[in-house]
């Protein structure tokens, strides 16, 4: 056995599996980097190539796609503001204001740096303690995932901006607007308005590109027409601001952990994915932080949370799945298929059924982690200079690249109106400060908070007793309380001296 | 360096060249299929149907001369792919993995702008041999005992359903009503969940999927009480209809095309698909993905699923949720 887990390990340093999962993260970079179009459509264009190597060199090609996916979504997040999915939301708030400050570099390695320690970190759980984690992940029934879910939508007090009522405000919209369409649980139609189009529900992709990308396009449009002039992006000259520093490091360090380990719990429980992982890491970063009053403003503590929590979530999301043979999202459902159609069924026979290819595979893991680091960091220059580009050619491809984005999910024109509509809403809701992420997390989090609702309900005959009666519930519903309270202290501080300086 | 450019140039000039004459005797026959043919799957990639997609495509292509592409429209449990494909041209470059969900519950459960003889029911490729199961520590280990309990306490025991909607679940309420027993349904989507929340103790069974069940099944974590139809690999657990319950326990999915699809196309994909049913290596590829391949063809299956269409209804309408 320990002779086999050795030469699995040993296997993935061959050139295939190298080559294969080189040619994933650079796929995964670009994908992810390019505002519109994502790392998960890159994993579902290139899985049929997987039927036709070996499991060793097609499965880590997949998973340096999703790990490169993830990290490559930020860069885009924090050199143009527009952030191609829903997890580099945060990136976004914090790393455009450092591109801004001319300190571009520093928030990309910030980013990149928290990435692969969020990575690195869950790749160790898979590795040493799945089988324990999975038992747990088993443990949380629709009554814990429901005081889970409540305790993850407090996060909208942190991102929601000025206002806290018109974050609640977008965030319930969002939960509403989930609804619309064919309920999956129960088979019924809700808030169609008689169009059959959207019996399919909002799409998620097109809406998240319309919201988060659109709107900058628009102001960035606007502004260049206000200002009658071309403005570049600047760089600080100054080498402390184009790293992620020892400094920095240990700045960040105890933030880091922590939001590994949230986004590592939450990636290994079925169903939840990377977009809270990072928003929770994010809001409990605020909460803990020696300096929340520069949250927004570009803070590093707040840039590495969210990176290090929605990293972690991609490790963690495979014990599910090679423990139990559950996969949590989607992306871990596409993998479970390459596997499946090599003949390999996942679930807790395949450790010693197929130790070779598993101990491969966990190599593989962590040589992704080792190549994204290098990869990612030579391509830094190519970002940071492509980014340079008059923004007129900036936006006009982010604009394009938005529009096939979109259509490329589901090949649907309606996904286009989407886009559009989302687009033009997200804009007017950026001009007066209502909160999109927030929107996006209600869109998220809605139907798995109602899901676990109905089953919760449908167990404990109707009474509500059921989310008070048992532990974890209960935990995680004072641990909400307490982020409510100590999200209106901060807000409450943060007037009171805004208040003082006038 | 120059030398180098001008050599690529040939190269690729002539990779071109290569390309264009090896795709002429495709152009030359001016039979069905000229060009790529489109297979809809209105569900995400990696799922049992889209796996099934995959595997026929991969290997009708080889038969048919043309690339097969599977693609993925997703949403609404299976409506919105299952619209885009009752609508899309018969011209037979677009078809239809069909499986019963979407095609035949959805029309009658939701305001679908489609229903059963939207489509052409052309070959059916696979079967899932659907299976009743229960944790390993449940107190079962037959149907028999479960009927017994659930029969002496009524409307307690918890059935994890896939989705109300699923053929899966109204087989299971189909079942219920032929058995007179009571259970209450905690909704899931989709399998992969209900099985967790079994496995978790959450629910006490559940009726899923050969994929679903059988790594569960072969590790022990899960016993099966129930069969669709009786299996050499699971021997001693008997079928429904060994237990006396009459009706439909075994799920499929099959190539449709938009009605109206001309005839030389249908009996093209319909003898492709009965040569491929029979290659040892197509079977191969569906064992690998747990599912059984069964050929029917195109008169038999369409009378099959408008059969099921009128059970399936009696099941909905007993339950009231039709859609008005």
């Amino acid at each position: 056995m320990i002779g086999e887990i050795l030469s699995g390990l040993a296997s993935i340093l061959s050139p295939g599996p190298l080559i294969g999962i080189s040619v994933g993260i650079l796929t995964g970079l670009v994908f992810g980097a390019i505002p519109g179009i994502s790392g998960i459509m890159a994993i579902a264009i290139l899985l049929p190539m997987t039927f036709y190597v070996s499991p060793l060199i097609g499965i880590p090609m997949l998973l340096g796609i999703y790990k490169a996916g993830i990290f490559g979504g930020s860069i885009s997040a924090i050199l143009l503001n527009t952030p191609g999915a829903p997890p580099a939301v945060c990136t976004a708030m914090e790393g455009y204001p450092l591109t801004q400050k001319g300190k571009a570099g520093k928030a990309l390695n910030t980013a990149l740096s928290a990435s692969v320690f969020g990575d690195v970190f869950s790749n160790l759980l898979l590795i040493f303690v799945a089988a324990p984690l999975s038992i747990i992940t088993l443990k949380a029934g629709p009554a814990e995932r429901f005081a889970i879910i409540v305790l993850a939508l407090t996060v909208v007090g942190s991102i929601s901006g000025p206002s806290i009522i018109k974050g609640i405000i977008c965030a319930g919209v969002g939960i509403w607007v989930s609804t619309i369409g064919i309920s999956e649980t129960s088979g019924a139609t809700r808030f169609i308005f008689g169009l059959p189009e959207l019996i399919g529900g909002i799409s998620l992709i097109p809406m998240v590109i319309g919201l988060l990308c659109l709107p900058e396009v628009l102001r960035q449009v606007g502004g260049i027409y206000k200002e009658k002039k071309n403005s570049r992006l600047a760089l600080s000259g100054n080498k402390a601001d184009n790293r992620f520093t020892l400094r920095d490091f240990r700045y960040c360090l105890p933030t880091m952990v922590k939001s590994s380990f949230i986004g590592s719990f939450l990636g290994a429980l079925p169903g939840l994915g990377a977009s809270p992982a990072a928003f929770m890491a994010y809001s409990e970063a605020q909460r803990s932080s020696k300096k929340p009053e520069k949250f927004g403003k570009g803070a590093v503590d707040g840039l590495a949370a969210p990176e290090a929590a929605n990293n972690a979530t991609t490790g963690a999301a495979m014990i599910p799945m090679l423990t139990l043979g559950i996969p949590g999202d989607d992306v871990t459902a596409i993998l479970m298929g390459a596997f499946m159609i090599q003949g390999i069924t996942p679930g807790p026979t395949i450790f010693y059924e197929h130790t070779h290819l598993i101990y491969g595979i966990f190599g593989g893991l962590l040589m992704c982690d080792l190549l994204l680091f290098v990869i990612a960091k030579m391509g830094f220059k190519l970002w940071i200079k492509l980014s340079q580009l008059p923004k007129h050619l900036i936006f006009s491809c982010v604009t394009v690249f938005c529009f096939v984005g979109a259509y490329s999910i589901n090949q649907s024109l309606f996904d286009i109106f989407t886009l559009i509509v989302f687009g033009i809403i997200g804009f007017f809701m950026n001009k007066y400060q209502f909160s999109a992420g927030a929107f996006i997390i209600g869109f998220i989090l809605g139907p798995i908070w109602e899901r676990a609702f109905d089953q919760a309900m449908v167990i404990s005959n109707g009474s509500f007793s059921i989310f008070f009666t048992r532990p974890i519930p209960v935990v995680f519903l004072i641990l909400a309380l307490v982020s409510v309270i100590s999200i209106a202290r901060t807000r409450l501080k943060a007037k009171k001296t805004a208040a003082a300086r006038i | 360096m120059k030398q180098m450019k001008q050599a690529v140039k040939i190269l690729m000039i002539t990779l071109v060249a290569v390309g264009v004459l090896s795709l002429q005797p495709a152009l030359a026959k001016k039979a069905y299929p000229k060009k790529p043919i489109k297979l809809i799957v209105c569900y995400s990639p990696g799922g049992d149907a889209d796996l099934t997609a995959r595997v026929w495509a991969d290997f009708a292509e080889k038969e048919l001369g043309q690339p097969v592409v599977v693609v993925n429209k997703t949403g609404g449990g299976g409506v919105a792919g299952t619209t885009f494909a009752a609508h899309a041209r018969p011209d037979g470059y677009t078809l239809f993995l069909a499986q019963a969900g979407a095609t035949l519950i959805a029309p009658q459960t939701a305001q679908t702008t489609y229903d059963v003889d939207s489509f052409e029911y052309i070959s059916r490729i696979m079967i899932g041999n659907c299976g009743v199961i229960a944790h390993k520590d449940a107190p079962w280990n037959t149907l028999a005992d479960f009927v017994k309990d659930a029969k002496a306490k009524p409307n307690t025991l918890l059935y994890a359903s896939p989705g109300a909607a699923t053929w899966l679940t109204l087989a299971v309420q189909h079942w219920e009503m032929i058995a007179d027993v009571d259970l209450k349904h905690v909704e899931h989507q989709g399998s992969a969940p209900a099985v967790t929340s079994l496995l978790g103790k959450h629910t006490n069974i559940s009726f899923v999927f050969p994929q679903n069940y059988i790594p569960q099944v072969k590790s022990g974590n899960i016993k099966l009480l129930a069969l669709g139809s009786p299996s050499d690999k699971f021997p001693g657990v008997p079928s429904f209809a060994q237990l006396g319950y009459s009706g439909e326990y075994i799920g499929w999915g099959g190539i449709a095309a938009p009605k109206g699809t001309p005839k030389e196309v249908i009996d093209k994909i319909a003898a492709t698909t009965k040569v491929l049913v029979k290659n040892p290596q197509f079977i191969k590829a569906l064992e690998n993905i747990h599912a059984t391949p069964s050929y029917i063809g195109p008169e038999e299956w369409t009378d099959a699923v408008n059969q099921q269409y009128k059970d399936l209804a009696v099941v909905i309408d007993n339950l009231g949720i039709r859609a008005k």
